[in-house]
């Protein structure tokens, strides 16, 4: 049924098979903190950005070896979605009732100005759903590039699930201090009541790589970090990146089920820089 | 007029909290319609909230109650109506759920200062000795001369009927569905199910096939 329905690929911008929804389902969950997705597509896959303001960007990427089939008919391909409703048609059939079931899924695009198809088969049931596909609006470039970067530390997430789930809810700003020298990696967080702090040294078993060059304090506002905590949630390692303006960008990476890896990115502008 | 009943097996507790919490959520109202074989639970048109479905519900007494007497408003008559709120039947049938040692649900038909049904839930304790839990929720008895405004519904002539396949992957489309949209389109023919939804920015179709599709008659 889905080879028949849409079987001529030509005519479309982008044609993408998966065997297994669920790898792309939670990924885009984690960053659905608004309602709208911007996505580009390239050889290397599917990029899905969501933004807030011009304070936080997340970049979610499905490699396209994720994908058991991935074809583009141009170089690169851009629209933009309701992203509440994409992942709403992707959990169409629920979580998986039957261990051993799995949801197909296959999206068609046929190119600008018309609906993302999306066909999702499981257990001989099928789905077809037609999203409206959106002018994409212009993606913030925060020009985050090697070369401006101070401090990079790759640790494993369960470190920092718990020192974000230690922090005080009502907390407003958090600063992340950097530094070649102790304490190295001090995580501050700042409410009218409380401050509290978690300092991890270099040698801490949970980091697997420190590189700061320079001491640097930064501060952020909680509520632009806590969208990205689904995404660490799901995540086993997470690399922290700090540049001279004080941009910060957390890297997660995510293994699904089937043993892909795939990466999402967030960036959080800085509040104040001391 | 007599009622009491008492269940003992934890499935049928369960089946019958289940049943109870169904119908709290269909109807603020509802009638008990109590007969020496079956009990029912009825909410019309007119007792139901407005634009919810009406319910016609059966149960065998057997099936759930390990006793099982009743004395109806007289030998002819040998049946009781009550009309009571659901959800106050519902509620401390659900307080039992966090316990799967319950000993034992009974049900009466008492009168403390007004008519009421008397819930009495034995609970085991850690001490050899039992706790016992008692509710009361006030009904009223529906007069003879109002029954015949509880029929039971006639099933009109049906142009189809589909035997839904998997429930449960029914209910979760469903569910996906009813976020995204208030409405929702069914049809059935030729074997296929169809659920569909449309938005201003999706449309959204569930097909299940190889439906067993009937007329009224129960012919496949």
């Amino acid at each position: 049924m889905l080879n028949r329905r849409y079987d001529t690929q030509d005519g479309y911008a982008l044609v993408a098979k998966m065997d297994n929804v669920k790898n792309i389902s939670l990924l885009m969950k984690s960053i659905n903190f608004k309602e709208t997705a911007t996505c580009f597509g390239t050889e290397n896959g599917l990029k899905v950005t969501v933004e807030d303001g011009k304070s936080i960007q997340a970049n979610a990427f499905i490699q396209s070896d994720m994908f058991q089939e991935f074809s583009l008919s141009e170089d690169t391909v851009t629209f933009q979605i309701n992203l509440t409703v994409f992942v709403e048609c992707l959990n169409i059939f629920g979580p998986a009732h039957n261990p051993g079931t799995t949801t197909a899924l296959k999206m068609c695009y046929e190119g600008y100005g018309h609906p993302l198809k999306i066909l999702l088969e499981e257990g001989g049931v099928i789905t077809d759903c037609s999203l409206k596909t959106q002018e994409p609006n212009e993606i913030m470039d925060f020009g985050f590039t090697n070369s401006n970067i101070l401090n990079k530390i790759i640790l494993r997430s369960e470190c920092l699930k718990e020192v974000f789930s230690e922090i005080d809810a009502s907390s407003d700003t958090i600063e992340l201090f950097l530094s070649p020298d102790p304490p190295y990696f001090r995580i501050t967080s700042i409410s009218l009541t409380v401050e509290s702090q978690v300092e991890i040294p270099k040698d801490s078993e949970m980091i697997e790589s420190f590189q700061c060059t320079t001491v640097a304090i930064s501060r952020y506002k909680y509520s632009h970090i806590k969208p990205s905590l689904k995404a660490l949630a799901l995540s086993t390692k997470v690399s922290i990146r700090t540049d001279d303006r004080g941009l910060l960008c957390f890297q997660y990476m995510i293994k699904t089920d089937d043993g892909y890896t795939c990466f999402v990115e967030y960036y959080v502008s800085i509040l104040l820089y001391q | 007029m007599k009622f009491r009943a008492k269940m003992i097996e934890l499935l049928c507790i369960r089946q019958f909290t289940n049943i109870v919490t169904t119908i709290a959520k269909i109807a603020k109202m509802c009638t008990l319609r109590i007969t020496p074989e079956k009990i029912y639970f009825i909410a019309l048109d007119e007792k139901a909230i407005r634009g919810m479905p009406t319910l016609w519900c059966v149960l065998k007494q057997a099936h759930f109650f390990n006793e099982y007497n009743m004395v109806g408003v007289s030998e002819t008559h040998n049946e009781i109506y009550l009309s009571f709120s659901p959800d106050m039947l519902a509620k401390p049938l659900n307080s039992l759920k966090p316990s799967p040692a319950t000993k034992s649900v009974k049900i009466k038909l008492t009168n403390k200062q007004s008519p009421c049904l008397t819930i009495e839930i034995e609970l085991p304790s850690s001490l050899s000795l039992t706790r016992q839990c008692v509710h009361d929720i006030p009904v009223s008895v529906i007069p003879r001369r109002e029954w015949a405004t509880y029929p039971e519904p006639e099933y009109q002539h049906f142009d189809i009927g589909a035997r839904l396949p998997n429930l449960k992957l029914v209910k979760n489309v469903v569910e996906r569905m009813k976020t995204m949209s208030p409405n929702i389109d069914i049809s059935a023919g030729n074997g296929t199910f169809t659920l569909t939804i449309e938005t201003d920015t999706v449309s959204v179709s569930t097909h299940f096939k190889g439906v067993l599709m009937e007329n009224i008659e129960g012919k496949l």
